[in-house]
């Protein structure tokens, strides 16, 4: 009998250690599911959250892409830093549109309200400013920004592109 | 007198924890695909098609070596010869490559065009003006890379 009952409770034991166990696996491998779906999350493109921002982006692709076809029709072209200027000429007309905004639709202010006034209306609050960094190794950076206001606060989507800069002379070319 | 001791209140604070965390889980997997879920008006959103229709045209104008813009159609040549053709018709925004048929990317459009600077001859823009007042206009541009840069 008291045979019987050590065996039971050998194996109630064992049970138990390897439920312990068992269940110790499972909280591990619970927590090791977190940092795989935040990894997920990361690697998902950033959520669009309103139609502006969705504009705004649109907005910074044409001047990015703008600056690409230049580059592809002179390389050593650059673009400078610009500060925050319209995309289209305003109704006051006090200040200059910015320059990656010229010239479409054929007029030398861009887009006018006698082209199509509800894009006009659309691009009206978007301003852009273009940064611009040299960086080691001969690289320049532009960062475009977006700005606008929603909601009343004033908000800005940027892109920003690395480019090859004009390659440094050495020292012994000036001579 | 009868004494619990330890193994089994351990497996059962174990368990607790582990129902825990896997509720937190579950409501997390939850969350993340609730993002993930596309609108139910997807297909219809404007927005969505805009979307989908500017990294078409990307795509594009990467491989295009050339372009000849028309005010409503855009030819693409590729180097390797092919052609595609981005035309606005009837309020609809379509590509057709070749002799295939072709795909309507974006409906709902009052007018949409195509532009291009003579500053910027290898700058193609583009612009859609939706025929309901409660979606946006856009603008944007696509460089044409022919497989550069």
């Amino acid at each position: 009998m008291s045979r019987f009952m050590f065996r039971h409770t050998n194996k109630s034991s064992r049970t138990g250690e390897s439920l312990l166990e068992l269940l110790l696996a499972a909280c591990f491998m619970t927590v090791a599911l977190v940092p795989l779906f935040q990894v997920y999350r990361l690697s998902r493109p950033p959520e669009r959250k309103s139609e502006m921002e969705f504009s705004a982006t649109l907005l910074a692709r044409h001047v990015l892409e703008r600056i690409i076809a230049l580059r592809r029709a002179d390389p050593a072209y650059l673009p400078g830093m610009t500060s925050e200027e319209p995309v289209v000429a305003p109704a006051d007309g006090f200040q200059p549109v910015s320059e990656h905004f010229k010239g479409l639709f054929g007029h030398e202010n861009g887009i006018e309200k006698s082209d199509n006034s509800m894009l006009y209306d659309a691009l009206e609050p978007f301003k852009c400013r273009i940064d611009t960094y040299y960086l080691d190794g001969g690289y320049y950076k532009v960062i475009v920004y977006i700005q606008y206001e929603e909601s009343g606060h004033s908000k800005r989507v940027f892109l920003e592109r690395l480019l090859p800069g004009p390659t440094a002379t050495s020292p012994g070319d000036n001579q | 007198m009868t004494h619990r001791r330890g193994i089994g209140s351990m497996e059962i604070l174990l368990l607790v924890i582990f129902l825990l965390m896997f509720g937190a889980t579950l409501v997390m997997v939850w969350q993340f695909s609730r993002i993930s879920i596309p609108n139910p008006n997807s297909e219809t959103n404007l927005t969505n098609a805009y979307e989908a229709a500017v990294n078409r045209i990307a795509q594009d104008a990467r491989t295009a070596v050339s372009a000849i813009p028309g005010r409503e159609l855009l030819t693409l040549e590729s180097a390797s010869g092919t052609s595609i053709e981005w035309s606005f018709s009837r309020g609809t925004l379509k590509r057709t490559e070749e002799k295939s048929t072709p795909v309507i990317y974006v409906s709902g459009l009052q007018q949409g065009g195509f532009t291009t600077a003579s500053s910027t001859p290898d700058l193609i823009s583009i612009w859609m003006v939706p025929a309901a007042s409660s979606e946006i206009p856009v603008i944007t541009s696509f460089a044409l890379r022919g497989n550069g840069i």
